[in-house]
């Protein structure tokens, strides 16, 4: 069988996980229950970029029909599954169609295809390759959405009746978790940022704040996952909403957007404590719904004046960020679900030591940092507030540090906020399609894993393994023969689509310690024809190395070469 | 002393009025003349009042462009307007900035309606026109109303509570939004592609319209902006939108969703004829399955009045029916356009004919899905395409209006019934 997973508004092909080829596996065979089902490996996925989809969406047709065409009976699994729904362009489905009509053109293939979102409406132009009634298309054509729904066209074909639910399961277990999505999007920004007096006149500073505008659909899913069984338990008792988040804040769009779906009401809490629920919401059970829960205090308050509510019951309350501490005192009786548990600071002016130190105010909007690095102040934070050790692994023609922090740490623990200010660098450069270089080490690709996510998997990374590297700095000579044509490595492959279609990469890294990692990515980049707009290490130990043609721009300087 | 003078002739009718622009208002576009003038000068007054559809812009223009000289400076009384359609302020928005770009003086009294001045501010007027114009707005509008600047908004606001739609209207999202083009058509296409896969207003768009709400942006924004950004000479594409507010041959009508998107760039007819006159073909590709229009024409006589979507043009072909064909399935422009980039496969092979779909997608889907409808105005021309009595069948309102002000550009309007009211 073939496994042909495509991916959509991305620059580059990139490695298919195996679990994703078992999930192709398993569909294949409930199509063709007996017999073998070899799978061929599809050496990466096939790929339009933005550009292609709107100038040439034709070109799909030839990426599928490449692939030599089977013999004998087989399964063609087609996978959109890698894409956001949006981005099938009706155009791109008709010529999907067309290859469709063309694989089982020979009465021999069977083709599958796995549709992202809720499958099309009966006038999309995918249907219209084989809407001819005196023209059937000559083998089973099926189209699956990830709703598990099927469709099936051609000669017939049994699907179990047990097929959808557990297609869908499986199919949800491909990709990031919503969780994951979360984590990812979710910005815990570093900074200096004013809070504004509080209501006992004192001004207040947060060394934190949050940016959720770009998971409100996660929020929102999270919340009706609570919310949904509750509801259900009830039967049919009204509920409400009651959103005690800023008007305009990401937390209120949450709201808004789960009351307009479960047409429920909903109100901000008032201004001004009140001793019965407001008529809007009288009578119903109530989901309390917070931003950010430093303390507890603001939310311990509003809840223990609405539990003494006799028009209404406070059945769930709900954060989208809280301390990793249980907050105490809170009524019993109620549940308090959190979505993203992190440690947060808050400091009263005089005390907060950014303004001692006398440094300027983070503006809260995202408006790109010119600079694009980041700020000592938060660059030590987080160095410091890891685990400093040994060195793990690193070049091997340099000695290792006795003593670095712990990088891994530093991804887990502020891996959205570094991720945020490399996209402030990537989008700047490339756009919203973006193709990065970096060593395949464990902690650059939790970074990368976060990275990904916030562009919405259109940012492929190169992942040069740590042996290549270290193979690439023991040569003095040539190194035409790790990136030649028979070169199968995933890695190797990528760097030739790169050189076939002139794209241009950004290499990033943890830190750079002696150079030595950035010296071989550049000269393997560099033997295998593949331009580097610029070098960006997190940490940059030694400001000077020599990198030829290539800049290096890190996110933060501290000159301690090994 | 003048300006007591200006507001006594801005009363009356559209085509006789005169009116002395105020001194220290330019009321032209020109940005190399001084910011103020030194001696007062005329401008003739066009008043439109009541509810403003395009086609009612349309015939007041027309009656003021015949009642004077080519190049007078107009002034776009907007006092006793009562209503103005999304799409008409899209009109009214091309064209200020066509007179900007050629030079011609244009002022602007702001209505007394203090409700459709709101919606000015939410439906960003003045944002749109600095954009466009690269002119403040300021600049064109009458001192008298210079209250608007500053003004508090009390309509389109969100207030403490709003639904999803008055939320999204407070921040402008149905807004005119001008996007410069020179930053790159495909920057454009994708940024506005975005805007609508927010999820709150494709919340909007499933729960109230009766086609998919997550095909808006997918197919309708989507192709809509294609088409605008590959005309020839573009520099902007101009997008407005509503939900509810819309008009009918009835009146105003609370009933659907509109959007509309007008492009500055050579006319779709044009463009065909174009490529027509250098000999090409316009046909790209075949074998689509066929559509069938059943055109009622206006102001010109078709050879037949039912076309079918395998039909070519060729030169002999009316203007008119080039419009038409421009919506079939493999009639395009690109096989003949030079400065479209064609991506050549690293085998060699560019495959320049496959194309010519999109608007066919954009009317299947409106037409289709969403019970609507798909009008486009060019030059002289206009056409509306609706359902028609069977599955692959159409009605085509072609028109072709001689007198009529020649329309710069492309306006291409979706209109998409909602499923309900709430």
């Amino acid at each position: 069988m073939h496994s042909l997973p495509v991916s959509l508004g991305r620059k580059l092909t990139q490695q298919v996980p195996q679990e994703r080829l078992d999930f192709h596996k398993w569909v294949a065979r409930q199509l063709k229950r007996s017999g073998r089902l070899e799978l061929r490996d599809p050496r990466g996925t096939k790929y339009l970029n933005f550009a292609d989809i709107q100038n040439d969406a034709a070109r799909i047709r030839d990426l599928l029909l490449r692939e030599a065409l089977p013999t004998g009976r087989t399964v063609v699994v087609i996978d959109l599954l890698l894409n956001s729904y949006d981005l099938l362009r009706e155009p791109l489905l008709l010529y999907l169609g067309e290859t469709a009509v063309e694989l089982v053109g020979d009465h021999a293939t069977s083709v599958v295809i796995l549709l992202p979102g809720r499958a099309p409406g009966a006038t999309s132009l995918l249907w219209d390759a084989w809407s001819d009634p005196d023209e059937p298309p000559e083998g089973p054509i099926v189209v699956i959405d990830q709703e598990g729904s099927v469709q099936t066209f051609g000669p017939g074909i049994r699907i179990a009746e047990s097929f959808s639910r557990d297609y869908r399961r499986k199919a949800s277990r491909l990709g990031f978790s919503v969780a994951e999505q979360l984590e990812g999007k979710l910005l815990r920004r570093l900074g200096h940022f004013d809070l504004g007096p509080r209501a006992d006149g004192t001004a207040e500073c947060s060394r934190y704040f949050f940016h959720a505008d770009g998971c409100v659909t996660e929020l929102a899913a999270l919340l009706e996952a609570q919310l949904e069984p509750l509801m259900r338990e009830d039967r049919g008792e009204p509920w409400g909403l009651v959103s005690c988040a800023p008007e305009e804040s990401w937390m209120h769009e949450v709201c808004m957007l789960i009351a307009d779906r479960h047409n429920l009401p909903y109100l901000t809490w008032p201004d001004v404590a009140v001793r019965k629920a407001p008529s809007k919401v009288a009578g119903r059970r109530l989901a309390f719904l917070f931003d950010v829960v430093r303390t507890g205090e603001t939310a311990r308050s509003i809840l223990s004046t609405a539990m003494k509510w006799s028009n209404a019951t406070v059945v769930l309350a709900f954060a989208a960020v809280g301390p990793r501490q249980t907050l105490k005192g809170l009524p019993p009786n109620m549940r308090f679900r959190i979505a993203e548990r992190v440690s947060l600071h808050r400091a009263s002016r005089p005390a907060c030591d950014q303004c001692q130190l006398d440094l300027d105010f983070t503006p809260r909007d995202l408006a790109f940092d010119p600079h694009f690095q980041l700020r000592a102040y938060d660059m030590w934070e987080m160095l410091l507030d890891v685990d400093w050790t040994k060195e793990q692994y690193g070049p091997a023609d340099a000695a290792l540090l006795s003593e670095t922090p712990d990088f891994d740490q530093v991804f887990d623990k502020y891996g959205s906020f570094v991720a945020f200010k490399y996209e402030e660098l990537l989008r700047h450069l490339q756009g919203n399609e973006v193709v990065v270089v970096c060593p395949d080490e464990p902690a650059v690709q939790t970074l990368v894993s976060r990275l990904k996510v916030r562009f919405e998997e259109r940012l492929v990374s190169v992942d040069i393994p740590r042996a290549v590297l270290n193979e690439v700095s023991k040569r003095k000579d040539s190194l035409n023969d790790l990136v030649a044509l028979d070169v199968n490595e995933p890695w190797a492959r990528q760097l030739r689509h790169l050189r076939e279609h002139d794209e241009r990469v950004v290499i990033i890294d943890e830190f750079n310690g002696s150079g030595s990692t950035a010296k071989s990515v550049v000269r393997l980049l560099e033997a295998a024809h593949v331009t580097v707009e610029v070098y960006v290490p997190v940490l940059d130990r030694k400001p000077d190395i020599d990198l030829g043609r290539v800049k290096t721009h890190p996110l933060y300087e501290i000159p301690s070469p090994r | 002393m003048v300006g007591q003078r200006a507001r006594n002739l801005a009363k009356g009718s559209a085509d006789s009025d005169r009116v002395l622009v105020p001194l220290g208002l330019s009321g032209t576009l020109n940005m190399t003349t001084t910011a103020t003038t030194a001696v007062p000068y005329e401008a003739s007054v066009c008043t439109l009042s009541g509810t403003l559809t395009v086609n009612r812009i349309e015939q007041i223009l027309m009656a003021w462009r015949s009642a004077t000289d080519d190049g007078e400076s107009l002034l776009l009384d907007l006092r006793t307007t009562q209503f103005i359609e999304p799409v008409a302020l899209l009109y009214l928005f091309a064209t200020i900035v066509d007179r900007a770009t050629t030079d011609k003086g244009t002022l602007l009294r702001l209505p007394e309606r203090k409700r459709l001045r709101d919606f000015l501010r939410a439906w960003n007027f003045q944002g749109a026109v600095q954009a466009g114009t690269h002119f403040p707005l300021r600049q064109l509008v009458h001192p008298d109303d210079h209250h608007y600047f500053g003004e508090t908004a009390s309509y389109y606001t969100a207030g403490r509570d709003p639904d999803l739609i008055r939320y999204l209207a407070s921040r402008r999202f149905f807004g005119l939004m001008t996007h410069d083009l020179s930053a790159g058509g495909g920057r454009i296409l994708e940024r506005e592609w975005s805007r609508w896969r927010s999820p709150l207003i494709l919340q909007v768009l499933e729960r109230h319209l009766r086609g998919p709400g997550r095909d808006v942006a997918r197919v309708v924004i989507y192709e809509l902006l294609a088409n605008a950004i590959q005309h020839p000479g573009a520099r902007s594409a101009t997008v407005v939108s509503s939900v509810y507010g819309a008009v009918t041959e009835k009146g105003w009508q609370d009933t659907s969703f509109t959007v509309s998107v007008w492009d500055d760039g050579n006319g779709i007819v044009d463009t065909l004829r174009t490529a027509l006159k250098a000999g090409g073909s316009v046909r790209a590709t075949t074998g689509a399955p066929v559509d069938r229009f059943d055109v009622k024409p206006v102001g010109w006589n078709p050879t037949c009045l039912s076309y079918s979507s395998d039909w070519t043009p060729d030169r002999e072909s009316s203007d008119a029916e080039l419009l038409l064909a421009s919506v079939f399935p493999g009639i395009s422009q690109k096989p003949w356009r030079r400065d479209i980039p064609i991506l050549t496969r690293p085998d060699g092979e560019s495959r320049s004919e496959d194309v010519g779909h999109g608007l066919h997608a954009l009317y299947r889907s409106v037409v289709d899905d969403f019970g609507g409808s798909v009008a486009f105005r060019t030059g002289r021309h206009f056409l509306n395409l609706k359902g028609g009595e069977s599955p692959r069948s159409y009605r085509a309102k072609l028109a072709r209006y001689v007198d009529w002000p020649l329309f710069r550009g492309n306006m291409v309007t979706v209109r998409v019934p909602i499923a309900h009211q709430d």
